[in-house]
């Protein structure tokens, strides 16, 4: 069994591991980001922080926490469609 | 057919995803949608106010916490930390006015606050709470003051006087009213300076509040003021493209430094309330229409009319592509809250759970995107009713 198929680097982007895999994946790095108290630099919206490396923080943080609500569930859906589509056609997702 | 369709892996892959998003995108607002319970007050203050006022009243009794919340606003904007004060004193003086169980806790910060920020402006003169470019030039008129000082403070003093009379500060009051009134007289558009030889309609809008105050607490009358004010803003400070009222401009009113901005407007109508609500009404219809905007059920607020406009200390920074501002969205909550626009409110409720990254602890809750003006502006937008249904009421003997 070829086991780089469940790495979710080299997964196909359109298959049901490529979505799941790279949604989880946002999750995760959003849940890492979140635990190393990121979530303080997000004041560069208001203008609280004077640019440099806090501000930096505060956007990685903002990018990947948009991506954790808006992308990473439409993908994580998307999954399941694609095992029943898959089935439907008759074809290996 | 359709089989052969699905057979392609990127067709179904497509596929899935419009799917997908089709089912999401539409739902997850309801992840943070709030109940209206949350921030609209009924006979006391809503969870998300006491939250914040928790907050804020253990900044403003911790000395360490304080030092370190106002040098991390002052190192930006020292406008900042003055804001933050008059706000939080605001909003507590409405909450005490909701809930008298409330008053003995309050009225100690509140008293505090007001004579800390009295001795500071005392000490230090006015530069102290105004941006460095405030000793460029020269004020026009002189001994130099700042309609923003004396406007924010009188009505701090006016609204502690309102939950409950104290001596020490009639004096205060009565003082800063009479000066704002000389020198807004001196003006041809009767607008004083904040910065020198700019006059800018948030601080002369919260000056005409506080005077107003004064006349329900004193029983005098400048009634023939502001009707003189209103004829004279909307003869000379109305932007003629949209019919908003300005926000900036020289001590003669001739030159307009800024038309209209979100970061002006929402407060303005909030204050213009107590003088005509009429007025008030239309020039927040017309923000709405001008500023008002979303992204699906997020509701946010441009800093210009249609978006098109620079970044500036006022607006905070502009998010690309959105082009929403903070300090636009930040105030449109006070506007929403006074005029009762339930639902632009419970859109702009929902883009501050997605958007603000709210940190619930022991104290209470901070908007880790916002900073402690933010959350007071916000604490203001739940507080914010009773002081002026009270005033627009009348004197109890006024109707005798």
């Amino acid at each position: 069994m070829d086991s780089s198929k469940f790495n979710p680097f080299k997964a196909k982007l359109f298959s049901g591991w490529g979505f799941l895999s790279r949604g989880l994946l946002m999750i995760a790095v959003f849940a890492l980001l979140h635990l190393l108290g990121l979530r303080e630099y997000t004041s560069f919206i208001s203008g609280t922080t004077s640019g440099g490396t806090g501000d930096l923080l505060g956007i990685t943080y903002f990018i990947l926490y948009s991506m954790t609500v808006f992308v990473a569930p439409v993908l994580i859906i998307a999954t399941a469609f694609m095992k029943i589509l898959s089935r439907y056609a008759g074809v290996e997702d | 057919m359709l089989k052969k369709f699905f057979s392609c892996r990127v067709c179904r892959g497509i596929t899935s995803l419009l799917l997908a998003a089709v089912i999401w995108l539409p739902n997850a607002h309801r992840f943070f949608d709030q109940p209206e319970s949350n921030y609209i007050a009924s006979e006391k203050a809503p969870p998300k106010a006491m939250a914040i006022a928790g907050r804020h009243i253990r900044l403003w009794t911790d000395p360490e916490l304080r030092k370190l919340e106002l040098e991390k606003m002052r190192s930006r904007n020292a406008e900042w930390d003055f804001m933050a004060r008059c706000f939080f004193v605001w909003s507590l003086a409405n909450m005490g006015l909701r809930d008298p169980s409330l008053t003995s806790t309050v009225l100690p910060v509140m008293d505090s606050i007001i004579d800390e920020t009295i001795k500071l402006e005392e000490q230090n003169g006015i530069h102290f709470f105004l941006m460095p470019y405030s000793r460029i030039s020269e004020f026009k008129l002189q001994p130099e003051r700042s309609i923003f000082i004396d406007g924010e403070i009188a009505l701090m003093l006016g609204l502690r006087r309102l939950l409950e009379e104290k001596p020490e500060y009639k004096k205060l009051h009565r003082d800063r009213i009479d000066i704002m009134l000389e020198r807004m007289q001196q003006s041809p558009v009767l607008c004083a300076e904040s910065y020198p030889d700019e006059s800018w309609l948030f601080c002369n809008s919260i000056a005409l509040a506080s005077i107003k105050v004064g006349d329900y607490l004193d029983g005098t009358d400048h009634s023939e003021f502001f009707a003189r004010w209103l004829a004279s803003a909307r003869a000379n400070l109305i932007d003629k493209e949209t019919g908003l009222l300005v926000s900036s401009f020289d001590f003669e009113g001739k030159r307009v430094a800024d038309g209209p901005e979100g970061s002006t407007i929402w407060l303005v109508a909030h204050c213009l309330k107590l003088i005509d609500p009429e007025f008030a009404a239309e020039q927040y219809n017309l923000a709405t229409k001008h500023l008002r905007t979303s992204m699906g059920y997020f509701g946010y607020a441009y800093e210009w009319p249609g978006g098109i406009g620079h970044d500036d200390v006022d607006s905070g920074p502009i998010i690309p592509l959105l082009n929403l501002s903070a300090g636009s969205t930040g105030l449109a909550f006070v506007g929403a809250a006074t005029f009762g626009d339930r639902a632009y409110l419970a859109a702009l409720y929902r883009s501050l759970e997605l958007g603000a990254f709210p940190v619930y602890d022991a104290l209470g809750v901070k908007y880790c995107a916002s900073n402690t003006v933010g959350d007071a502006v916000l604490l203001y937008s739940m507080a914010l009713g009773p002081a002026w249904e009270k005033i627009m009421k009348g004197r109890p003997t006024d109707g005798q």
